[in-house]
């Protein structure tokens, strides 16, 4: 047996996307920055911060269709194995107009801090600070609509 | 003979870089914003303004290349300069503007991953990223401003 239990319960899901987003923030931080430039230096850990920004912005996803699908992990899994099933689950929520932003919010993230900082080298700091920034909107959002969970 | 002349001189290119700027700005304007998920909202403005904007970034530089005799003139800049990496490359032959290369290189990337392949192609629509790619071709003009002065 694993000595460490994979997160389940949508609230341990969304525990783990906050563990991540520190570690993000702490890495991106190693980066350095070019003020004259407006840049994150050091592509490699603008790359690692990105990525690990991008992977808890799923877990955010993940959380919230567990929550409200009823699904458990091993069913979300099943339905979440590329981006585009992710923005379909995301449209079918009763969630009022928190769906559409947390749409808008997947896109930035995805587009700036996936495709961006991750495969492509983006290290513009303000587009990169503004990827994070759409990450925590999610987590507060997602947040909101899970509390009293377990 | 056509009725408008085609800039020449770096400081004609360089006037049109900035032409492109001020309109991409109007067409942002219009477009709107959703606060609370810092979107600008009609994805067919932005579209339109980032490829405005990368527009800019490409005509200041090709007013460097002219200005420092990289390429001799407008016909040459048009024939050479066919896809964007020929930019970087042509960037790396400027010579005598010191660390300005090396911070025009890094503003160009950001120009061109959140102009043009962001607002451009991809819809994205996040304001700040937006922004920063709009702020980043402003400093490209800037510079290029600086090295260009004196020159016709």
């Amino acid at each position: 047996m694993p000595k460490v239990k994979v997160p389940e319960t949508p609230k341990e899901r969304l525990k783990l996307a906050k563990r991540y987003l520190k570690n993000a923030k702490e890495i991106l931080k190693k980066a350095g920055v070019d003020k004259e430039a407006g840049i994150y230096e050091d592509i490699k850990f603008v790359s690692e911060a990105s990525g690990t920004a991008y992977i808890l912005a799923l877990e955010v996803l993940k959380a919230l269709f567990m929550y409200k699908k009823g699904w458990d992990i091993d069913e979300v899994r099943r339905r979440t194995k590329e981006v585009g099933s992710y923005r379909r689950i995301l449209k079918t929520l009763p969630i009022g107009k928190d769906k559409d932003v947390l749409i808008k919010l997947f896109s930035s993230v995805y587009d700036i801090l996936h495709l961006g900082g991750y495969y492509r080298e983006l290290q513009n700091k303000k587009a990169i600070d503004a990827g994070f920034e759409s990450v925590e909107k999610m987590i507060h959002i997602v947040e909101k609509h899970i509390n009293g969970q377990p | 003979m056509p009725k408008v002349k085609a800039p020449e001189t770096p400081k004609e290119r360089l006037e049109l870089a900035k032409r492109y700027l001020e309109n991409a700005k109007e067409d942002l304007k219009k477009s709107g914003v959703i606060k609370e998920a810092g979107v600008y909202k009609d994805i067919k403005l932005v579209s339109r303004a980032s490829g405005t904007a990368y527009l800019a970034s490409l005509e200041a530089l090709k007013a460097l290349f002219l200005a420092k005799g990289i390429y001799k003139d407008i016909g040459e800049v048009k024939n050479r300069l066919k896809k964007h990496s020929v930019y970087y490359e042509s960037l790396k032959r400027v010579m005598g503007i010191g660390k300005d290369r090396d911070i025009l290189i890094y503003l160009f990337n950001s120009v061109y991953d959140i102009l043009h392949l962001g607002g451009y192609y991809r819809e994205l629509q996040n304001k700040k990223a937006i922004d920063a790619g709009f702020e980043s071709v402003e400093k490209i003009i800037r510079i290029v401003e600086k090295h260009i002065n004196g020159q016709p």
